[in-house]
């Protein structure tokens, strides 16, 4: 058995702020205001529409409909360019936008509310 | 093990809020409510009950590592009710021995007979800022100098510190659940907090926002989600449109599958099975026959007391499938209330206690959270 069993110290870095202001929470778009990213065969062409360090390699490749496919090459590892605002007119200031070029082999648009329709039932009904 | 009558801080409301417990009194909104959080009284214990407490909850801990295992090399989960698709992904979960992060036992105890288990609540364990924190507090300002049994904070950042040694220097958390509850809210919330200490980056964001691109789970910005706190039961999940794309195993996700099989009332009978006459086990079975004289009824995936029926001596079960049958403990009752103690689990470790009390004799959401402290 141990010693201690209290915590020595309890230090909060996010409670106690109302929940809208915490951290992170508005580094996100919001419900409604869509993202896009490009997802690209290659880091040269992802490179050509934003800077290297806006390039990222991807772990896996986009396989279903939920794509958009505006080249159609082939995956060979595969690399995404940064989030995007989806409406330009809404977009906020340093938004890398959809690309200098275009040359994305798929636009990234996710589908939602795959999960959370049970608990957000239960939640309305309680 | 007593229960004290004290004088509650005038202005608890606003101490309890500043930590984060602002849905410390039920239906606040209507101003009808009653409160959840309640130190107008609290628990004392003794070192050495506390030690038993402690021991018990290892000792639990340890065996239902052990039925896990016994689940997944037999390879029939049909008795939890998992549907098949996923039982070798749940299975392979154990076998990689995917980390774990925290839960709760439930126990019955009284000070002098050895703790009974009365279930596990190894997936979503809430009642954790109450526990982590505000008591904690309490105790600094109410009863300094007693000890209390409550490592909660400390092993959670620790245990969040070991978990992004196995990911990344700096890697990413999404962090999901269901924001319109309160409590679910809160809870994730403070989650991010500790992981947020233990080094991680970390986005929150509602279970309906996680998006599926046809490869990946990602974020609002289309970020792919890497690892994954979740509040939201497996067993919801699996059964949800994209439930599917969970096979993949693209996400390292914290409670790991493998937990599902745990926070399953399933594992009782599975328990005393394995371990008849344990003396932290209560006597438990599908059938309502194979327990004799009184019993609880409990449907597998019941949360926080819902549907959870006391039956007679000589009275029928419901008969339905998916319940399971448990020998009635009876909860130690102090001035009329019913006490309950939640035994934490952080990385395998007894942390710390909780304490719940209800005028009736079963738990509830609503049961009140009333702090505790040990000499």
């Amino acid at each position: 058995m141990e010693m201690s069993r209290r915590s020595r110290f309890v230090v909060l870095t996010l409670i106690g702020l109302p929940i809208a202001t915490v951290a992170g929470a508005s580094l996100l778009p919001g419900r409604g205001d869509a993202a896009r990213r490009n997802f690209y065969d290659d880091r040269a062409v992802c490179e050509r529409d934003y800077s290297p360090q806006q390039c990222e390699p991807a772990t896996t490749a986009p396989t279903t409909p939920a794509t958009t496919t505006t080249t159609g090459s082939a995956y060979h590892g595969g690399w995404y360019g940064p989030s995007y605002a989806a409406n330009r007119a809404t977009a906020p200031a340093g938004d890398p936008g959809a690309g200098r070029v275009g040359n994305a082999s798929r636009v990234m648009i996710s589908g939602r509310g795959g999960f959370g329709g049970t608990g957000h039932a239960s939640a309305a009904s309680s | 093990m007593q229960r004290e009558i004290i004088a509650p801080r005038p202005d608890w409301p606003a101490k309890v809020e500043a930590l984060g417990l602002d849905y410390h009194t039920t239906n606040s909104q209507t101003g009808d409510g009653e409160p959840y959080w309640w130190e107008a009284a609290c628990y004392a214990f003794t070192a050495a009950e506390i030690d038993v407490l402690e021991e018990a909850t290892e000792t639990l801990h340890g065996l239902c590592l052990e039925a896990v295992d016994r689940l997944v090399t037999s390879g029939d989960l049909d008795r939890l009710q998992i549907p098949r698709r996923y039982w070798p992904w749940v299975a392979e979960s154990w076998r990689r021995r995917d980390p774990d992060l925290y839960g709760r036992f439930d126990l019955v105890f009284d000070g002098v007979s050895p703790p009974k288990m009365l279930e596990y609540n190894a997936d979503t364990p809430t009642a954790l800022i109450e526990a982590a924190v505000v008591q904690w507090y309490w105790l600094e300002e109410v009863k300094p100098g007693r000890d209390q049994f409550n490592s909660i904070h400390e092993k959670l950042i620790a245990r969040w510190g070991e978990l992004i040694r196995l990911a990344a220097p700096g890697a990413r958390l999404h962090l999901t659940g269901v924001f319109d509850e309160a409590e679910d809210h809160r809870t994730v919330e403070y989650m991010q907090d500790v992981a947020g200490q233990a080094g991680w980056q970390t986005t929150p964001l509602d279970i309906a926002e996680l998006g599926w691109n046809g490869s990946e789970f990602t974020d609002l910005a289309e970020a792919p989600i890497r690892f994954l706190f979740k509040l939201y039961p497996w067993e919801w999940m699996l059964r949800e449109t994209f439930g599917e794309h969970l096979l993949g195993d693209r996400v390292g996700i914290v409670e790991p599958p493998w937990k599902m099989l745990l926070s399953n009332k399933a594992i009782l009978p599975i328990l005393w099975e394995m371990f008849p006459g344990h003396p932290n086990l209560l006597p438990a079975a599908r059938e309502r026959g194979a327990i004799a004289g009184p019993c609880v009824e409990k449907p597998i995936h019941g949360r926080e007391g819902a549907d959870v029926r006391l039956i007679g001596a000589g009275e029928a079960g419901s008969g339905h499938r998916g319940l399971v049958y448990q020998a009635t403990a009876r909860l130690p009752i102090f001035d009329g209330w019913h006490a309950l103690i939640g035994s934490w689990v952080v990385g395998g470790k007894a942390a710390g206690i909780g304490m719940r009390e209800d005028r009736a004799p079963i738990t509830r959401n609503t049961s009140r959270f009333v702090p505790h402290y040990f000499t």
